[in-house]
């Protein structure tokens, strides 16, 4: 543990170097990524302005949601975003390298380039949470206040898991670029809603196939006291962010497995 | 130090289609598969400078991948020091160094001396280590003069000398080349065959090559390891591999002017007339010597001139590639 | 070349499968999402719940084949260094990649047709107004199309001036899905924001044509659309001419 931490340090530095030898791309990148969280903020204003609350929650609790959404996003963006480049370095052959160092593969993978742009997420994120926390009527505790923490990092790495699965097909399968797309729309475009807004059925869909629930929708519901949103008992919804956690550990390790399978081009 | 046993390496690939459609039937082609390396076995012992030859596509980069431990074989086995590439990938790093003429190992965007320090650091070097090392480096790779220049700015000569630096930085004991001298310059070329034969010598690396570059056999490889459509065809020393080959040598004369050349030609050698008007005679070395054949020669007639053609490697290859094309 | 489009589309028999998935997937979503979000609201910026599922749906539609995951080849072709080629070729890039975005399109039908039926087989579609509408959602959806494809290799010849086109690719992706009405139908922006959206051409690709699917009349009605519509496309191809000018200049000095 201690060697990978001292090779996560090693790689960063590289990937910060790296980065500085392509500064104008850096602003664009910050940029972009307002623009980009801009626009859901839109979505999500326009959508309240218009309609007022959605699925009984108030637009200040539906800005607490979309508040978390972004934040737990915005860790994603900024350890695991590289994840979505497994095609590239492997059609490439970068993975080569990956596999020639004596350190793991994963680590080189989400290390290629450094993150710096996300910090765009990260304001945004940070802005909507200063704004809409303090009109939600919250009764704060420390200990709430961790958990919060907590399953924001964990909503990070479920979002992480869910695109380094997806990544992992690449060793085998030729392209498939497109699911990528489609969970970066269904997480920021279906992730800031209150998930009840799908009926029963489709709230538990959203939980137990394609794992939205955790990423805004749940911990949104603890902090707000709308436990009552859910379908299942609250006192599994304090436990959920082990699910991003283990989401994890699983993408991980079927990342590892399919990597067998990568056959590296050239001659 | 590498053990390979039967090895065997498939991949799948659609069966490309043609025609009506060719696009969208595409979809439900079939899958081929194609066997790259085929019950590959040979053994290499500390120290050794192999030559792993072949003509394109005949599995030359599978087999060096399996062996780096970047592709999974699909049968048989490899271990290296003991240690199984793919398995024990950590392990084995430290090991081994890898070299692929066409692709970099290095970061493309940074300086060689950021990419040097970077491997450095992943492998633990030491900080008098590394320094040393470089120094020695740079006896014969020179590559000091442009420690400085990002990897994406550096010739092709420069880069190749970098990405040998970062390979053997940290001593390993095998050095694994696929093609390192393709299209460099003669002078480049040759600082890579002096590093390769100093590190051979001085820290008994061992060291695997494949090229068409014959002047790289010539002058490093003790053993030559060729492999046709995925198969070993040959494992042995460079003359035997010649001999085998190449059975014949010759003596090519030139006559002298208004010379009578018709009684030339002496037992156990076959006439050649060449355009120029020298004339050839080859013959076995097993069954008559060239001062046989040049004293036959210079009995009958009046010769102005005379030389002995040794095979070349490059002969032999050419024959051994036009018989992969058949 | 169109095939060559199609193919790369379709070459690759996971992608499609996926594709197809993807849409099913979107259109049920954005059917339950916009019936959840109007449930007890009759009206809302005079439009009801039926008018505004079927407009989703469309409006996603348009927007799949309008702007797709990749934006052209363009890009690629720069980083394997084949571009140099091409741009001297008869073709030239800009044709090579209009064809390309023709056969994508053409590859994007099947996910299309599948949109549809789920659509459909949800009670989400509401028919056009008119024939008449039909005819103009058509004509001003193909226009918009055309608007697109320009922009769209417009913004991806900045791969000859940056090797990471995230950052660029990102803002165009956001303003543009954003401007055009795709996300959000364009009745429920604000008044003080509407200005700005009619100034941009992305309105045209998805609004407009919905709004006439719809039996609404854009401003200056129909042959106003159009007109806007064929300055926008001109002025499209002449940023197109220019950049690809300019990069052909910058190609040259650098030796590609
Ligand atoms: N990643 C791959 N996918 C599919 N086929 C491959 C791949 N790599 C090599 N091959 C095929 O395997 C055979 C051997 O290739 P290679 O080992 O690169 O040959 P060499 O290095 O001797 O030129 C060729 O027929 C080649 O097409
Ligand atoms: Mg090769």
């Amino acid at each position: 543990m201690a060697d990978l931490l001292r090779d996560f340090r090693i790689l960063l530095r590289v990937a910060w170097l790296t980065e500085l030898e392509h500064k104008a791309n850096f602003f664009i990148s910050v940029i972009g990524a307002l623009a980009f969280n801009a626009g859901q903020l839109l979505f999500i204003g326009v959508l309240l302005n218009a309609f007022g609350s959605i699925a009984g929650w108030t637009p200040a609790e539906v800005m607490v949601l979309f508040g978390i959404r972004m934040a737990s996003h915005s860790m994603y963006a900024f350890f695991f975003r590289r994840v979505i480049d497994v095609d590239l370095v492997v059609h490439t052959g970068e993975f080569d390298r990956y596999l020639l160092r004596p350190t793991s593969p994963f680590l080189q993978l989400l290390t290629r380039r450094f993150n710096l742009q996300q910090f765009g997420d990260v304001i945004v994120a940070a802005a909507i949470l200063a704004v809409a926390l303090p009109k939600a009527s919250i009764t704060w505790h420390p200990l709430l206040a961790l958990w919060l923490v907590i399953a924001i990092g964990a909503g990070g790495m479920l979002e992480g898991a869910l695109q380094l699965a997806r990544g992992a097909l690449a060793f085998r399968l030729q392209n498939t670029q497109s699911l990528t797309a489609l969970i970066d729309t269904v997480f920021g475009t279906y992730g800031n809603f209150p998930l009840q807004i799908f009926g029963t059925l489709g709230s538990i869909l959203f939980t137990v196939v394609l794992p939205l629930a955790f990423v805004g929708w749940i911990p949104a519901a603890i902090v707000t006291g709308r436990t009552d949103s859910l379908w299942f008992p609250t006192w599994l919804a304090w436990l959920s962010p082990a699910v991003g956690v283990a989401g994890m550990a699983a993408a991980i390790f079927f990342f590892t497995r399919q990597s067998r399978h990568y056959s590296s081009p050239g001659s | 130090m590498i053990e390979v046993v039967e090895l065997v390496k498939e991949f799948r690939k659609p069966q490309p289609t043609t025609g009506r459609l060719a696009g969208v039937r595409q979809l439900w082609a079939p899958r081929r598969t194609v066997r790259a390396v085929d019950q590959v076995g040979f053994a290499v012992e500390r120290g050794e400078i192999v030559g792993y030859l072949g003509a394109n596509g005949a599995g030359k980069s599978t087999t060096i991948k399996m062996l780096t431990g970047i592709v999974v074989p699909t049968s048989g086995t490899v271990t290296v020091n003991g240690l199984v590439p793919w398995a024990n990938r950590k392990k084995h790093a430290y090991n081994i160094g890898v070299v692929f003429g066409q692709k970099t190992q290095l970061w493309f965007d940074l300086p060689l001396r950021v990419s040097l320090e970077t491997i450095r650091d992943l492998y633990r070097i030491g900080a008098a280590d590394y320094v040393s090392r470089i120094d020695e480096f740079d006896e014969v790779l020179q590559i000091k003069d442009f420690m400085d220049t990002p990897i994406r700015s550096l010739s092709l000569g420069q880069r190749m000398r970098g990405d040998l630096a970062g390979a053997m930085l940290h001593r390993p004991q095998v050095l694994y080349l696929d093609e390192p001298t393709v299209g460099l310059d003669v002078v480049a070329k040759q600082a890579l065959r002096d590093f390769i034969a100093e590190q051979n010598r001085v820290h008994s690396t061992t060291v695997m090559i494949t090229t068409h570059d014959m002047d790289d056999i010539e002058q490093l490889c003790r053993r030559i390891v060729l492999i046709d459509r995925g198969r070993v065809v040959y494992d042995g020393d460079l003359s035997s591999l010649k001999r085998r080959y190449l059975p014949f040598r010759e003596v090519v004369i030139t006559p002298g002017a208004n010379a009578d050349t018709a009684y030339i030609g002496a037992k156990h050698a076959d006439r050649l007339e060449n355009a120029d008007g020298t004339i050839s005679l080859r013959f076995d070395p097993e069954r008559t010597s060239a001062a046989a054949v040049i004293a036959q020669a210079a009995s009958t007639a009046d010769i102005a001139d005379l030389h002995v053609n040794e095979p070349k490697l490059e002969d032999v290859v050419r024959l051994i590639y036009a018989e992969a094309e058949r | 070349m169109i095939r060559l489009g199609s193919t790369n589309a379709l070459f690759f028999r996971a992608n499609l499968a996926l594709s197809m998935v993807s849409v099913a997937l979107q259109t049920v979503l954005l059917v339950t999402v916009w019936r959840a979000v109007y449930s007890g609201h009759g009206q809302v910026a005079g439009i009801n719940e039926a008018d505004a599922v079927s407009y989703a749906v469309i409006a996603m539609l348009l927007w799949h084949i309008a702007l797709p995951w990749q934006l052209s080849s363009i890009p690629d072709r720069v980083r394997e260094g084949t571009v140099a080629t091409d741009l001297i070729r008869p073709i030239g890039v800009v044709g090579q990649s209009l064809l390309q975005a023709v056969g994508a399109t053409v590859g994007a039908i099947p996910g299309v047709m599948v949109g549809l039926a789920v659509a459909f087989a949800f009670g989400g579609l509401e028919p056009p107004a008119s024939t008449g509408a039909l005819g103009g959602f058509l004509l001003t959806a193909a226009l918009g199309w055309s608007i697109a494809a320009m922009l769209n290799i417009a913004v991806s010849m900045v791969a000859f001036w940056t090797t990471d086109t995230r950052g660029p690719f990102y803002i165009y992706r956001a303003v543009a899905s954003f401007a055009s009405g795709a996300l959000i139908p364009l009745w429920f922006m604000p008044t003080w924001l509407r200005p700005l959206l009619d100034a941009l051409p992305f309105g045209l690709q998805v609004f407009a044509p919905l709004q006439l699917w719809h039996g609404q009349e854009p401003i200056g009605r129909l042959w106003a659309v159009l007109a806007t519509q064929l300055a926008w496309l001109a002025a499209a191809a002449a940023i197109v001419a220019l950049v690809s000018w300019r990069a052909l200049r910058k190609v040259v000095i650098n030796g590609g």
